[in-house]
């Protein structure tokens, strides 16, 4: 009975109710309301701010590309919607890639302006909030282009909102012009160094003003404010280096890049299928699958065989363009990553080669005669390599701009940065700018100074067309496309005309509108609670 | 098994969904003497009901017609002539594929990946009572089951033991352990999918140069056959890795600790009033491993080398309960039972992950440090929670004829947000016993006649942790800054502050029944519950840049019916025979959402395929609805449409000429609508045991009726996008009239592959079925050996038994079993047929 009485004894002390026994015991997570008050966590915070260009550019491409005058699929089908217009509804496939990640984008911008206010104050918050400003115009930007307006938030949301009202354009463009002029006045006046800069800033409010001087609310004064922009952006610096070297795979943040989105193979998941981006998947046939892995060397990269060149896009290069060789891998050598690998390709045989329009046969009599062959060499005649239906591997010309021949071999692999801004487009705005403006010799003058690195001779007369064509030289696969048409209003006329897929009649929608906005995705509107939204009028 | 508020009080939350009461074997419930009881079976399992797949003449015209769409009009006359055809189905080195296809040529992929599953389970359990007054209870058992596709294995090692001891007449107390140590294995996660998916022209084989299979050697990418010596492509098709080679080369490995034990301490100071203090603890130990060999699809592009990754998590939970028991009668009649609880409950879980690529051995997941340092990859995680409860209940009766329950309990959580976390949920029930009433004594037709009803509330906590507070994912953001790597952190869910409890209203009548000196007995309930506050992830709108959040999102409403009837049609000596069955009709429908209560209000979820409409059940299916095909000489009106021959058309409701998403609501303008839903319409069981001299004959059917599944099966089966992959046998599919030599087929099932329409492609029109099912669970036949036999054999009882498990299905369904119609497909399994062979031995 002892023993019994102090057994319970002891339980009873044992069992003293805490009032703090229900505080939630946390031990694994960090509270964001005390980390980015530190000085090591408002720095956190903007870098996942960065973190998301990763999001926004380094999936699918077929927002920024599909369905223009430059690129059209080959055996992989790209979303049809985007790429061919006649099946483009508020549900299909990729339309709400740019939404989804430019809103998450904006929130994570609004969450850092938020705390730069409460946050340990140093003498980089003032610059850091320049940055983010920077970013959450990129995403509005992207979203106004993309879907006109859109809604306009720019508070830290801290708890649910449910409701979202839609701002119109030319408000969303106030708030982008008000954001990058505060950023260009904050951020850091140096070279790149893979943060926002002045120059970057300068450069995307140009394009902005740009951009706006073709919308009904824009006006001439905005092509003036985008020509002189530009030009600080510029700030005297020549293109120095040639095209090849621009792009050359260890050349990542070269003295032309303004902005580019950074990766690192030291700074990426170690999730094989989410190493990088996808930049470099594209634009190409076809090269095999996980075959081409030999001993754990990648010897040829994957390719998705889809936003192939148009036959369009290839013959805007003249056989004097430096661009040519430097954008396409027209020869490949014993394997596709040979060019790269290689000392001397003088004595390296051929397995592939894609003939330019501009090649007589006794250009191809030549060429067969004086260079080493494999003994599967194919010769890939013009007619056979640019956007058409395929079936062969190897059969269209693929761009080789941004290979990684560092990269596993993956669909999202690429480690390369995706080049945002630099300064040849720099150039290119300038002249559009300047040409708009009514300045033409100023503008030829600043076209020019792009053809003259690639070996062109210099341009006498400039018009839109002219300036989309040495765009599409200049910038082929890089992530402009779409908005350089839909900025030019030459979307539909130009994709009707030089992409096979796409007549004028695809773009017909609802109410008699064109689909050239593309539509507000239709899961933004079922989870938004303001059943009022309106979707773009060519779609219902 | 105890469902309504007030009976369910004392569980708390944890019971909300209501409380199954296992009563196990535990020392306190042995027998005197010493007790050894075995319960032995052995089984195979084969697959069964398989679906039907294309054979090879149907697919090789499936394959092609799936060009016509795309093919390009090389000559430019205006259609696809048959080499335009060929060019494109064929093009990129296919003679043997085609070689095989004019051979009819297939391969039975069903055969080569599945396989009989053996079971075993066997366990033996020893009892017994000491005349000092401890009693206990030990048993082993050992359970092995092999799958249906090699590799995939369950051992399961079971101990359990119990003991309890009365000191005195005041004093007992008692413990109870289980550790079970199971393995199981799961082998290719790829497989099966891979193998059924694969065409029935492609073969695991390598081939010579000839083409013909060289069956000892498998060849890594059936898809992408080629000729040995010239490196050149026999077959170019798909990249699939070949599932053989998967099975062989994947580790799929879980290894489980599990313990559960209690102890109690019970004093009763008089025979009226007791106190009772019991812990119980639960240690759950995990290890999965994951490994693909060099030769996998996983591995293989992964630089050829094999990769791994290892997650292991503890949780330790525990229940410490302090009650008392007051039972007092006085005159005779009055009962009072007063019960006290207070009961503290707490549940952690630590866990952490590890992986890696390019291993250099094929060690599987136990040297991943032997990988490429840049393919490290780890993490390490916590969680906790707490719930601290007190009750009080109060039984009252009178003469066992009128009974009265009263309760209310107070519930504390750390899930949800300071100043919400308490509750409290009161109960009450009352009972009368008519068949006890003086002027029933009469009516001897009725032996038993009790009537309930109850009302009260029951709460429920059950959310994520930390679902109140912005913590940061723990994956960084990644980026860097010209190479040198900098980390970002943020929320990725929203932080809740006012999070509450889900509070549940029920009011329940039922009526418990026995006729005929209870040859018939059942009870029929009708109920009434209404959940408010429900606890649910709420997607939040894109514009907010938050996926989700942890919200109290609305309230919905149970009514429904169950009846259970049991008769005992026979009962003599040696023959007796009984029947049961239930039904269950449930309504579900959603009140109100996110403050709105507008009937037929639309709101999406996190889920593209789970809707919340006001007004209908929360499994509601809402969509467009499929209308057949559109045919040639409608091509006029699809254009109308904006689309054209062959593919698939939905109803336009208002017949305006378009169709539209709708603004949200139910109704006219909206040519979305109710499909269905995925909760059945009545669900019924039907058992039945036949007993004739020592055999025993049972069988058990149960069914779900008027049931809507947005099936994953079709999705990958039945898909007219796709070209290349295998088909459920489906009867046709659109092929218009053409000039490439392919039949037309007219179809107002399937759109024609490849151009199967914004509907078919986007809104995913096609693909729900109804998964209503009559399923018999199992038939058995025992023999139990008569008691004269066992005293001469000195055995208590012996049964031996055949058991068959799901022999029969009745469904229009044809994917692989009804019941998990809306598993997603990479879980989803064939049906299996289990048949068991079994001893139950006591003595």
């Amino acid at each position: 009975m002892k023993k019994i009485i102090v057994t319970l004894g002891i339980i009873g002390l044992v069992f003293t109710s805490c009032s703090d026994y229900l505080e939630e015991e946390n031990k694994s997570y960090a509270i964001a309301e005390e980390f980015y008050l530190t000085e090591i966590g408002f720095e956190s915070l903007v870098t996942a701010n960065y973190s998301q260009l990763r999001e926004i550019y380094g999936d699918d491409a077929f927002m920024f590309s599909s369905g223009t005058d430059l690129y059209a699929e080959g055996r992989t089908a790209e979303p049809p919607g985007l790429s061919q217009y006649t099946q483009l509804n508020p549900s299909s496939d990729g339309v709400a890639q740019i939404y989804n990640t430019a809103f998450k984008a904006i929130q994570l911008a609004n969450t850092a302006l938020y705390y730069s206010d409460i946050t340990a104050q140093s003498d980089n918050v003032a610059t850091r909030v320049g940055e983010v400003k920077y970013l959450r115009a990129n995403a509005y930007f992207l979203l106004v282009q993309t879907y006109g307006g859109v809604s306009i938030i720019t508070d830290y949301i801290d708890e649910p909102q449910l409701s979202f009202e839609r701002n119109s354009a030319e408000e969303v463009y106030a708030l982008i012009i008000q954001d990058l002029t505060e950023a260009v006045s904050a951020v850091s006046t140096g070279d790149f160094n893979g943060r926002v800069t002045q120059r970057a800033a300068q450069h995307l409010l140009a394009k902005v003003y740009l951009t706006r001087g073709y919308e009904d609310f824009g006006s001439d004064s905005d092509f003036t404010m985008a020509a002189s922009l530009a030009d600080d952006a510029i700030a005297g610096q020549g293109l120095d280096q040639s095209f090849e070297e621009l792009f050359a795979p260890e050349n990542d943040g070269n003295e032309e890049i303004l902005f580019s989105v950074q990766y690192d193979a030291g700074s990426v998941s170690a999730d094989p299928t989410e190493l990088g981006n996808k930049q470099a998947t594209y634009f190409g046939p076809y090269l095999g699958g996980s075959e081409n892995v030999i001993d754990g060397t990648v010897t040829a990269p994957y390719r998705t065989y889809n936003l192939l060149p148009t036959e369009f896009a290839l013959r805007l290069f003249t056989e004097d363009d430096e661009r040519w060789k430097a954008t396409f891998m027209d020869e490949i050598y014993e394997t596709y990553y040979s060019y790269y690998r290689e000392g001397d390709l003088s004595t390296v045989p051929v397995r592939d080669f894609y003939e330019p329009y501009w090649f007589t046969a006794e250009d191809k009599a030549n060429y067969l005669a004086t260079t080493p062959l494999t003994t599967d060499f194919e010769y890939h005649p013009f007619e056979g390599i640019y956007a058409q239906v395929v079936s062969n591997d190897y059969q269209t010309i693929p761009v080789k701009k941004f290979d990684d021949p560092t990269a596993p071999f993956g669909e999202k692999t690429s480690t390369r940065d995706i080049i945002l801004s630099r300064l040849g487009e720099t150039y290119l705005i300038a002249a559009e700018a300047y040409f708009k403006a009514g300045n033409t010799a100023t503008a030829l003058e600043r076209l020019n100074v792009v053809r003259s690195r690639a070996g062109v001779e210099d341009a006498n007369t400039i018009d839109i067309d002219f300036i989309l064509d040495e765009r599409g030289r200049e910038l082929l696969g890089e992530y402009q496309r779409w908005f350089d048409l839909k900025r030019t209003g030459t979307l539909v006329e130009r994709a009707s005309m030089y992409n096979p897929y796409i007549q004028e009649a695809n773009f017909n929608g609802a109410n008699g509108e064109l689909k050239i906005l593309r539509p507000i995705p239709q899961r933004a509107l079922d989870l938004n609670l303001n059943k009022d939204f309106p979707q773009n009028p060519a779609y219902n | 098994m105890l469902k309504d508020a007030s009976s369910t009080a004392i569980y708390g939350s944890r019971g909300s969904n209501g409380v199954i009461i296992i009563t196990t074997k535990s020392g306190s419930n042995a027998r005197g003497g010493f007790n050894v009881s075995v319960d032995s079976y052995a089984g195979v399992k084969n697959t069964a009901r398989l679906p039907e797949l294309m054979g090879g003449d149907k697919w090789w015209l499936y394959h092609r017609s799936a060009y016509l769409a795309t093919s390009s009009d090389a000559n430019g006359n205006g259609a696809i002539d048959p080499e335009e055809l060929l060019t494109a189905y064929a093009g990129g080195g296919n003679d043997l594929l085609i070689e095989r296809a004019n051979r009819n040529d297939t391969f039975d992929w069903y055969d080569a990946v599945l396989k009989t599953g053996i079971q075993q389970n066997h366990y033996v359990n020893v009892s017994g009572r000491s005349d000092n007054g401890v009693a206990y209870n030990l048993g082993v058992g050992y359970q092995n089951e092999t799958g249906n596709i090699e590799n995939e294995e369950l051992n399961k090692y079971t101990v359990k033991a119990g003991i309890n001891h009365k000191i005195n007449d005041k004093f007992s107390y008692g413990l109870n352990m289980t550790i079970a140590n199971t393995e199981q294995e799961l082998g290719s996660p790829l497989a099966m999918q891979e193998a059924f998916r694969l065409n029935p022209f492609l073969s695991p084989y390598a081939i010579d140069d000839q083409g013909n299979e060289l069956t000892d050697m498998l060849f890594p990418q059936p898809g992408k056959l080629i000729y040995p010596t010239s490196g050149e492509f026999a077959i170019n098709k798909t990249s699939s890795w070949n599932p053989l080679l998967e099975i062989e080369n994947s580790i799929d490995n879980t290894r489980r600790w599990n313990v559960i034990g209690s102890a109690f301490l019970q004093y009763a100071p008089t025979d009226w009033l007791s106190f009772k203090t019991t812990y119980s603890a639960g240690l759950d130990t995990q290890r999965r491993g994951i490994s693909f060999g060099a030769l996998t699809n996983a591995g293989n592009s992964n630089s050829g080398l094999p990769l791994g990754d290892i997650n292991k998590s503890e949780n330790f939970n525990y229940t410490w309960d302090n009650q008392f028991n007051i039972d007092y009668t006085f005159e005779e009649k009055h009962n009072f039972k007063l019960l006290g609880l207070q009961s503290i409950f707490s549940s952690r879980t630590e866990s952490s992950f590890a992986s890696a690529t390019n291993l250099p051995f094929d060690t599987g997941f136990y040297n991943l440090g032997s990988g490429l340092q840049g393919t490290y990859n780890l993490g390490t995680n916590f969680f906790a929670n707490t719930l601290n409860s007190y009750a009080l209940r109060l039984n009252y009766s009178y003469d066992d004829k009128y009974l009265l329950t009263l309760s209310n309990r107070w519930d504390g959580s750390s899930l949800l947000s300071e100043g919400n976390r308490w509750d409290s949920f009161p109960s009450g029930a009352i009972g009368w016993r008519i068949s006890e009433e003086d002027f029933m004594t009469n009516v001897e037709a009725v032996s038993n006649l009790k009537l309930r009803v109850s009302y009260g509330f029951t709460g429920n906590n059950i959310i994520r942790p930390y679902a109140t507070k912005n913590i940061l994912s723990q994956t960084p953001a990644y980026y860097d800054y010209f190479g040198s790597p900098a980390n970002g952190f943020l929320s990725n869910t929203l932080a809740n502050s006012g999070l509450t409890w889900e509070r549940t209203r029920e009011l329940n009548v039922g009526l418990d029944f026995g006729f005929l000196n209870d040859r018939i007995i059942g009870s029929v309930d009708v109920y009434d519950r209404l959940s408010d506050d429900l606890l649910e992830e709420l997607a939040l709108p894109i514009e907010s840049g938050f996926s989700s959040v942890a919200a109290n999102v609305g309230s919905v409403s149970n009514k429904g019916v169950e009846i259970a009837l049991t008769t005992r049609n026979v009962q003599k000596e040696n023959i007796s025979w009984e029947t049961s069955f239930t039904f269950t009709k449930n309504v579900n429908a959603l009140e109100s959402y996110q403050n709105q209560s507008e009937d037929g209000l639309v709101f999406a979820t996190d889920d593209p395929r789970t809707w919340r409409i006001i007004g209908q059940p929360l499994g509601v299916h809402y969509n467009y609805k499929f209308d057949g095909i559109w045919q040639a000489d409608e091509a006029d009106e699809a254009a109308a449409y904006g689309q054209g021959e062959g593919q698939a058309r939905v109803v336009d409701y208002n017949g305006d000429g378009t169709i539209s998403p709708g603004n949200g609501r139910l109704g006219i303008d909206n040519d979305r609508v109710v499909l269905g839903s995925s909760n059945p319409e009545w669900s019924g069981s039907f058992f039945t045991s036949l007993r004739v001299f020592d055999f025993d004959l049972s069988a058990s059917v149960i069914t779900n009726q008027g049931v809507l599944a947005y099936s994953p099966y079709h999705q990958n089966f039945t898909d007219v996008r796709d070209r290349g992959r295998q088909k459920l046998d489906i009867a046709d599919w659109y092929i218009p009239a053409n000039g490439a030599g392919l039949p037309a087929q007219a179809s107002n099932s399937y759109p024609q592959p490849r151009n199967e329409g914004r509907f078919w492609q986007n809104d995913n029109v096609g693909y729900y079925r109804d998964a209503s099912f009559v399923k018999v669970k199992n038939i058995a036949l025992g023999y139990t050996l008569p008691s004269r036999l066992n005293d001469k054999l000195d055995i208590k009882k012996l049964r031996i038994y055949v058991n068959v498990l799901n022999p029969f299905v009745f469904s229009d369904y044809d994917g692989y079993d009804p019941e998990w119609a809306a598993a997603s497909y990479s879980i989803a399994r064939p049906s299996f047929v289990t048949t068991q062979l079994g001893l139950s031995l006591n003595f």
